[in-house]
């Protein structure tokens, strides 16, 4: 990485964290992604928290916007986009609120964006097959990377469901004309390679979560399953009938 | 008499809340019309049993509770797309404030409160 651009405002990164009730994890994210330099400005997006995530010391370090309710992270990235490209941001990274992703690793994903290869870029689980993974949710993820992969002919991820992600202005401009809603990634993927953005990632090591849990149960699991499926046919038939 | 004074009850509900601007007319109208209307077209036993050959149903009062749930499916469907409608203009407002609440932020700093408009002298 150039290094003169972690001291100057030039190519600064939005590092968008979304959050549903997680709050622990959050000052930590905030003083250790801080520490990355003043090219990387935080966005914390409260999707609808019963309670405040973010204390009013802390709201002070970081932008910040509660939504009234929960929306889903399809808006909130919507609502990131839509600043990173208003205030000409160079790129957006999104990193999960309940300290799995390690602030260490947005550097790799930036680097990856600075070298102006990718356009697009993910940050892909390597331990997430060896730590216990229930085996529904094993099967549904290999169904989502399978499909995406295929429906991109090899240009999606290995792990689509990655919510480590950074994309630069092009992309964060193309991706922002699409509509996401809940459980995003997948389609912003798929979106991503059939527009001809380039896209790319990188092996990350994910850590436990510090509170709270997934919120894909078994309903929203199905929903998520249900909401892809109607996707790809949509994306099958732009294809066949264009 | 009893199901047409029931029928009867239905329609003064519907006109009631109609009235009082709980449903909107525009969208339920004609599937409340046409459950009110098969209604009282079904006590009419000429009625039913034309109708249930022309379905392809043998047992004609079936034809009729098949219709009613036809209209009932219809009042469903055009309620969830209301809703997602309504979820999704939502969704568009939540976006347009976080949008100028962020803005400020990005001008007078995360956490700074923007300097109030001076009161004009009276």
């Amino acid at each position: 990485m150039d290094p003169s651009k972690s001291q100057t405002l030039d190519g600064r990164v939005l590092v968008f964290i979304p959050s549903l009730n997680d709050s622990a994890a959050l000052p930590g994210l905030v003083s250790e992604i801080g520490r990355l330099g003043r090219r990387y400005q935080v966005l914390v997006i409260d999707d609808g928290s019963l309670r405040p995530v973010l204390s009013e010391v802390l709201a002070k370090q970081c932008l910040h916007v509660k939504l009234s309710s929960n929306f889903g992270l399809g808006v909130c990235t919507h609502i990131a986009f839509h600043h990173a490209l208003t205030h000409g941001y160079f790129a957006v990274v999104r990193i999960d609120a309940d300290g799995q992703h390690q602030v260490a690793d947005i550097s790799q994903l930036v680097d990856a964006l600075d070298n102006g290869d990718l356009d697009l870029v993910a940050g892909v689980r390597v331990n997430q097959d060896r730590d216990h993974v229930a085996f529904g949710r094993r099967i549904v993820k290999t169904y989502f990377n399978g499909f995406a992969q295929w429906i991109t002919q090899g240009c999606a991820p290995q792990d689509v469901n990655t919510g480590f992600i950074a994309a630069n202005a092009a992309a964060v401009a193309t991706l922002n004309l699409a509509t996401l809603e809940r459980f995003p990634e997948p389609e912003i993927f798929v979106s991503a390679c059939n527009a001809g953005l380039r896209v790319g990632s990188i092996e990350i090591e994910q850590r436990d979560r510090i509170e709270g849990r997934s919120t894909i149960h078994f309903i929203g699991g199905l929903k998520m399953l249900f909401r892809f499926n109607v996707f790809v046919f949509g994306q099958l038939m732009r294809k066949l009938l264009p | 008499m009893t199901h047409l004074l029931i029928i009867g009850a239905l329609a003064v509900a519907l006109a009631v809340l109609v009235r009082a601007k709980l449903i909107q007319i525009d969208l339920f109208f004609p599937w409340f019309s046409g459950v009110l209307i098969l209604g009282f077209a079904s006590t009419n036993p000429g009625f039913v049993n034309w109708l249930g050959p022309r379905l392809g149903i043998l047992y004609p009062p079936i034809a009729v509770v098949f219709l009613v749930i036809f209209l009932l499916v219809g009042i469903l469907i055009s309620v969830t797309i209301s809703l997602t409608r309504l979820r999704a203009r939502q969704a568009e407002m939540a976006r347009h404030i976080a949008s100028l609440e962020l803005g400020l932020q990005e001008k007078y700093g995360a956490g700074a409160e923007p300097e109030p408009e001076p009161e004009p002298d009276s």
